[in-house]
């Protein structure tokens, strides 16, 4: 028997890897701007403090609030971590993309 | 670049962010939003950029609350669930609170139906807030008299001489035709007309009764012309065309010119047949039609736009003391008054009809509060049961503001079963209402302001049934309830105390109320009113039987069944007109007289039974009496002063006589009026004038006067078809006549009955709840009682003891407050009971012995309880 494997919806993974890929400089603008890297489309802030919740909420993220002086707009970021958890969802999430597909050759489409 | 030359976000949007739950856990998000905003600002610009920000903002707004609602809505569902289950659980009070709501807001819907309908009246017109009725006001050594009929050349006048109005039309209610009923004959049909008017062409540019057949213009002009209304054109024609059909009003032929819809009941005017005004001119009454001095005239008018009225009211208040010349000084004053105030409020502008409109309105509160106050009791002082909930909730987290929700939405739930049911119950009981009432309301559904008016009473009940247990019960402290050691709920709470002494107050107002008003109608229909009215009957008899009447006569009374048959020149209540010039001997020329003037024959005063208290009757045996015989009633003889009046010379319309005599006041019209100052003369020449036949049949051995009665009616009947062979025989019984003269308040006086043993009902039905929740809580103590010897007498003095004090409380109340407005509705009549303080106690007394029977019914079976099962309890 296979065990279940953890399904992440494609926004999360998104944002997780976004958050992987920022390493130290992941925060809100920082995160908004690579989704827009990678895939193309802008997302406004309601829907990224939604989805960023929701990671932390389920353990996924841990979050640290920095204080920034002398900087033009806000003086305040909040720096996002994957932690353990969120590395295991995201290696999952993997797993059953690459189960997905097995098998399926490229031009099969 | 430096920072201060950075500018900020619009400040509104910033504010909104802030607002926001996701603000709140999450603060970065604002500073993201300025970082990049700025970002913006420097490649797109400043407008760019807060356009961008407000989109943004907005977005983040929906989200939020799309993210909470979905909350709201999960904990609505698990209140109604809550409310649900306590509904079912506890069926009793369910019963209890879903029956008061029900009824109580039955009710009220039922008055708002009244009152909607007692507004809608002459709403119909196209031009409702244009017309206005031209009324008189007469000065009578200082007194003011008002009178809602002026005379017909004051329409013309008005409309010649005054270019503020539009339109004026005269109406005349029916007396011009010279008879008290009209009768109309098609071919072999005839039948009474109800309500005949005679009019003018301009009727129909003032008021909206919409034409069928016919043009409204020229539908009046041919003196010999009729317009009649649809339900009258098809009792004589059925389907066939009235147009341009010949028939008879009076025996006169005249020609249907003109088909309109029927009258609907909401309207002050009141007609089914119509004649033009100039189908009187070539009579003996057509002198009327230019008689300044003959105030029996309905006068309309319409205004030109932005005309003000009190300046008009003082351009026109002169017009009939100009242009009468005979009574210059005496003639009245006239002036405007909406058509809108006519039903519902006194010519003289004060309060009439619409005091109903505002005590029903205010029976319709009382009796919706009465329900919401059990609502409010019975939940409470439920409260512990409900109390460990309320302490877990909060104990999970619950804010005070949810436990505040939950029990509005649970008193919405019970108002909105409660008004389906109301609904329910205003559907089936509708007839009887209408019966009730004499009205014709239908339910009407399409009506959006009654729908919304019925919506409005379900949530009003429901939030005002909820408050006091929503805040009451949101204020239980966690820690308190948890503990264990006493419940909340059964601490004193004063206000529930307060709330059942306030229901009782005004059920013992409204019985109060109830005393009084059934008191007053019972007074006024078994007053003396100085006439024999049983076992008489009236007929309305047209002029033209001079020649047959003393034949006719003797053929009636050859039925040994009548004792007398007499006529009368008005209509059978009606005093009569009011006389022009009188004067006597010994008469203050200063002074201003206005006395009825009817004409009658010999037999009137023994027909009727009236007492002469000096001088003589009629008789046939003296001949002068047809000329000169006048007989005057107590009332004028007092208005008058004379002093020693029989014998004396006087003068009336010209004609010069001798009092004979002095008859017994008479009270013909409702005692609501004074009695008035009668001069009465017989007429010879004037017969055509007589318009009543009053007919006395006797009442015979007591066991067969039904028998005698109809004996004598039969033959009554028989003798009119032989010699009125026209004339439909439609008699009236006197004494039914004079009760339908109270129609009003008998009406009144039931509703107010319906209503006021509905709000006993619901006072009651709070107060069995109570009952039964106090016993319950005593259980253990009636046990330990009885254990101890406690008698069941005892038991139940203990318990209803409580109850018997607030009855008391309630009546130091209801008291004052029902004798303040008893006395002022009773102001109304010239003639009316005393409010003696023998009403009031036996209202308190009534609503004791129903508060107690209500009691004794629970506390009885309370106090017979085995005590070992009271103990064994828990």
């Amino acid at each position: 028997m296979r065990r279940k494997l953890k399904i992440l919806s494609v926004n999360e993974q998104i944002f997780l890897i976004a958050i992987w890929w920022l390493k130290d400089e992941a925060y809100g603008v920082r995160i908004r701007d690579k989704i827009k890297e990678i895939t193309g489309r802008t997302f406004t802030f309601g829907t990224l403090y939604n989805t960023l919740d929701y990671l932390a909420k389920k353990d996924y993220v841990t979050s640290r609030a920095v204080q920034i002086l002398n900087q033009a707009g806000g003086n305040k970021r909040v720096y996002y971590t994957i932690t353990k958890a969120g590395f295991e969802a995201l290696r999952q999430a993997r797993e059953l993309q690459e189960a997905l597909w097995k098998d399926i050759k490229k031009y099969a489409f | 670049m430096k920072p201060s030359k950075n500018p900020s976000p619009p400040r509104l949007a910033v504010w909104l962010v802030k607002r926001l739950d996701r603000y709140q856990i999450n603060h970065a998000m604002i500073d993201d939003m300025h970082e990049v905003f700025l970002r913006i600002w420097r490649e797109q610009g400043y407008i760019f950029a807060c356009f961008w920000y407000w989109g943004q903002c907005l977005d983040a707004v929906i989200k939020d609350t799309l993210f909470n609602s979905k909350w709201r809505v999960i904990m609505i569902k698990n209140y109604l669930k809550i409310a649900f289950r306590n509904l079912t659980r506890q069926k009793g009070y369910s019963f209890i609170n879903i029956t008061g709501l029900a009824i109580g807001m039955a009710c009220a819907i039922f008055i708002l139906l009244w009152v909607q309908d007692e507004l809608s009246y002459d709403g119909f017109h196209k031009n409702k807030d244009n017309i206005f009725r031209v009324a008189a006001l007469f000065e009578n050594e200082g007194n003011e008299v008002y009178g809602t009929q002026t005379s017909a050349p004051v329409a013309p006048f008005l409309k010649n001489n005054y270019p503020e109005i539009q339109e004026s039309t005269t109406v005349n209610f029916g007396w011009l035709t010279g008879n008290s009923r009209n009768i109309i004959k098609f071919g072999e049909k005839s039948f009474y007309t109800n309500d005949l008017i005679l009019t003018d062409p301009s009727f129909f540019d003032i008021f909206s009764f919409p034409f069928l057949k016919g043009d409204k213009n020229t539908a009046l002009e041919n003196p010999n012309s009729v317009i009649l209304t649809l339900s009258t054109a098809e009792k004589c024609f059925g389907s066939e065309d009235p147009i341009n059909k010949t028939i008879q009003v009076d025996g006169n032929p005249v020609i249907v010119t003109g088909v309109v819809a029927d009258v609907p009941h909401n309207s002050y005017l009141q007609f089914d047949v119509l004649l033009p005004l100039t189908s009187v001119r070539n009579t003996n009454r057509g002198f009327f039609l230019t008689k300044w001095d003959s105030y029996g005239f309905g006068t309309y008018v319409t205004l030109q736009d932005g005309v003000a009225i009190n300046e008009l009211d003082r351009k026109i208040e002169n017009v009939i003391r100009n242009n009468d010349s005979n009574f210059g000084d005496t003639a009245a004053y006239i002036f405007l008054q909406p058509l809108s105030k006519i039903r519902l409020f006194n010519v003289d502008g004060s309060v009439g009809f619409m005091r109903y409109v505002y005590i029903f309105s205010t029976i319709a509160v009382i009796i919706l509060l009465i329900a919401c106050f059990n609502y409010m009791n019975l939940s409470t002082a439920r409260s512990d049961k409900r109390a460990k909930e309320i302490g877990l909730r909060k104990v999970v987290g619950s804010k005070r503001a949810n436990i505040i929700w939950q029990f509005f939405s649970e008193s919405l739930l019970y108002a909105f079963i409660s008004f389906l049911i109301s609904i329910l119950i205003v559907i089936l009981f509708l007839p009887l209402f209408n019966e009730l009432t004499g009205k014709q309301i239908a339910f009407d559904y399409a009506n959006p302001g009654l729908l919304f008016g019925f919506v409005f009473v379900a949530l009003l009940t429901g939030i005002i049934a909820g408050s006091y247990p929503a805040l009451y019960l949101s204020s239980f402290i966690p820690i308190e309830i948890l503990n264990k050691s006493k419940s909340p709920g059964t601490k004193k709470s004063p206000l529930r105390k307060v709330l059942v002494v306030f229901q009782f107050a005004l059920s013992i107002g409204l019985i109060i109320s109830m005393t009084v008003v059934s008191g007053q109608v019972k007074y006024m229909r078994n007053a003396e009113i100085g006439f024999e009215k049983d076992n008489a009957i009236t007929l309305p008899i047209s002029g033209k039987i001079e020649n047959i009447f003393e034949s006719f006569k003797n053929e009636l009374k050859q039925n040994p069944g009548i004792v007398s048959v007499s006529l009368k020149s008005t209509r059978p209540l009606s005093p009569g007109g009011t006389s022009g010039t009188i004067s006597w001997e010994g008469k203050n020329p200063e002074q201003q007289i206005n006395w009825c003037h009817p004409m009658v024959d010999h037999d009137y005063f023994k027909t009727l039974n009236m007492k002469i208290v000096e001088g003589r009757d009629f008789s046939r045996e003296i001949q002068s009496d047809l000329q000169e015989g006048f007989i005057l009633n107590e009332e004028a003889v007092r208005q008058g002063n004379i002093e020693d009046p029989v014998g004396k010379q006087i003068t009336v319309n010209g004609e010069n006589g001798i009092i004979i005599g002095v008859v017994k006041n008479a009270q013909l019209s409702s005692l609501r009026f004074t009695i008035q100052p009668v001069v009465y003369h017989l007429s010879q020449t004037f017969r055509e004038e007589f318009q009543t036949l009053f007919i006395k049949m006797g009442s015979g051995e007591n066991d067969r006067q039904f028998d005698n009665i109809a004996a004598s009616l039969a033959h009554i009947e028989r003798v009119w078809k032989k010699f009125m062979p026209d004339a439909p025989f439609e008699y009236q019984f006197l004494d039914e006549s004079l009760g339908n003269q109270y129609r009003t308040e008998i009406r009144i006086s039931r509703i107010l009955n319906t209503f006021t043993v509905l709000a006993i009902f619901l006072s009651c039905l709070g107060l069995l709840g109570l009952t039964s929740f106090m016993a319950e809580q005593r259980t253990k103590e009636i046990g330990v009682r009885k254990v101890l010897g406690a008698s069941v007498t005892g038991i139940v003095i203990l318990l209803s003891k409580e109850f018997a004090k607030w009855v008391l409380l309630a009546n130091v109340i209801a008291w004052p407050l029902a004798y303040y407005f008893m006395s002022q509705w009773i102001q109304e009549f010239s003639y009316r009971i005393n409010l003696g303080i023998g009403t009031f106690i036996a209202s308190a007394v009534i609503a004791f012995i129903i508060a107690l029977l209500t009691v004794s019914f629970l506390t009885i079976k309370a106090a017979l309880a085995n005590p070992i099962e009271s103990l064994r309890y828990e």
